[in-house]
């Protein structure tokens, strides 16, 4: 089939109209774009056909039956619940229905903490990103001190009057075994403080948010590899700001 | 000063998971910062991962268009089993979907109306497709109440101001199922002739429906 044969067939395909050489047809459509694109346009109208009917709303058993295709995810507590059937009530059931539920009730307290701690993270979360979309925030580059070359760099951002601050750090190396990378902040009255280390993502990605101060008396900003806390910057400087 | 620490969310699709280094990102961020809806090609990954959820979701988002054109063309009670089918086929046969042809709801409603009219056409095996229109008590309904009776007010008056012969061309063949031979027979018009009609009338229709300065053809004469 040539391509303007098929292109002359393309609209009755799309309409459910085609009745010859609708393998050929097929067969060409799939190494040929340009049929591909018109295909779609002609697929994409036809849509709207179907769609523009009378809207009949199905039967509420269709979509049982059709989630019924892949098998419910069984509520552990269920399967608690089966082994206190009459028929299973041996001591051996019940002996192994009391380990399940201890180890079902540790699994919903640890359950518990989690969204706890994921609500936690979402508020944390949410404030570090109030302060980087305000069109005010004031965003200062971390440069590379070891190696000026490095792709790696970060970002400290803050805003007066906003107790919030956020440092991001990016394309940093994955830290030796025992290392960590550490933030720094230097204040003007000469102290540091660590908001703490960085839990990098596969790309050398990672942030702090930082509650509770606006930085304003923040004069330096720096990261390092260090292999302990301390109470001032102790390892290797990776990154900082401003530059030396 | 109270510090916190973070950075335990990296990769669970926190908010600030996509926070960029340059302040000219943060716009992107804001916009990153809303749920993402899942695409319908990612539920249907997700579904053929045995997800129940992503099913439910990809059911709610087009079971009632499918089924209403499947009410439409074979009734509402095969209009089920198409489209429990058509999901069915889904999950079982991963290739079905090309994403390259277009989007998924276009490929799935042409997927239902292929299958009604397949129905159609082997309820009726001794008659064979091209003579659907020829089939006893199964006169045609004129072309412009099946119009008419469309619910969508914007595809009601696309077709109606095409040329009544692509509009009787489109209707024939989408609404009633009749092949593009069966339609030729019965307007008594070249095959060539309504292929044509087809192709313009599908083309106006599109640009009707966009809104687009359509430019509606005259009949083609062949």
């Amino acid at each position: 089939m040539t391509h303007e044969d098929a292109r002359l067939l393309l609209a009755a395909y799309a309409l459910g109209a085609a009745d010859a050489d609708v393998d050929a047809l097929e067969e060409h459509i799939h190494s040929c774009d340009r049929c591909k694109a018109e295909l779609a346009g002609y697929l994409d109208t036809a849509a709207m056909l179907g769609e523009a009917v009378k809207t009949v709303p199905p039967p509420a058993a269709l979509r049982t039956a059709v989630l019924g295709r892949i098998p419910p995810q069984r509520n552990p507590f269920q399967r608690l619940t089966d082994l206190f059937v009459p028929s299973r009530r041996s001591s051996v059931a019940v002996a192994v229905a009391m380990l399940v539920a201890v180890v079902a009730l540790a699994a919903a307290v640890i359950q518990q903490q989690q969204i706890q701690l994921m609500r936690s993270e979402l508020a944390l979360n949410s404030q570090g990103l109030a302060l980087l979309t305000s069109t005010e925030v004031i965003a200062e580059r971390l440069a590379p001190v070891l190696d000026p070359t490095s792709q790696a760099h970060g970002h400290w951002y803050h805003r007066p009057g906003v107790a919030t601050q956020v440092v991001v750090v990016e394309f940093l190396p994955p830290p030796p075994p025992g290392v960590s990378y550490y933030a720094w902040l230097h204040h003007e009255n000469g102290s540091w403080t660590s908001p703490g280390t960085f839990s990098l993502d596969g790309t050398g990605y990672g942030r702090l948010i930082i509650l509770g101060s606006d930085g304003t008396d923040v004069t330096a900003v720096v990261v390092t590899r260090q292999t302990e806390p301390s109470q001032a910057p102790s390892g290797d400087t990776v990154l900082r700001w401003p530059p030396d | 000063m109270d510090l916190a620490r973070t950075g335990l969310t990296n990769g669970t699709g926190s908010a600030l998971e996509d926070v960029g280094s340059q302040p000219g990102r943060h716009g992107e961020l804001l916009r990153r910062s809303v749920p993402e809806v899942p695409s319908d090609a990612a539920l249907l990954a997700r579904a053929r991962g045995e997800n129940r959820e992503a099913l439910g979701e990809l059911y709610d988002r087009h079971a009632a268009p499918a089924y209403s054109l499947a009410a439409r063309l074979v009734g509402a009670t095969a209009a089920a089993d198409v489209v429990h089918d058509a999901f069915v086929a889904l999950l079982e046969k991963p290739a079905t979907f090309d994403p390259t042809m277009g989007t998924f709801r276009s490929w799935f409603m042409a997927a239902i109306h292929h299958r009604c009219l397949n129905l159609l056409r082997h309820e009726r095996p001794a008659v064979g497709e091209e003579s659907l229109s020829e089939m006893p008590g199964q006169d045609p309904e004129p072309v412009d109440d099946i119009v008419r009776r469309l619910q969508d007010a914007s595809v009601r008056d696309a077709l109606s101001v095409l040329p009544i012969e692509q509009r009787e061309a489109l209707v024939l063949a989408y609404y009633e199922g009749l092949s593009q031979s069966a339609i030729a027979e019965r307007v008594g018009a070249p095959l060539g002739t309504v292929k044509a009609r087809m192709r313009r009338g599908l083309m106006s229709l599109r640009g009707l429906l966009r809104g687009e300065a359509a430019r509606i053809d005259e009949e083609a004469t062949e």
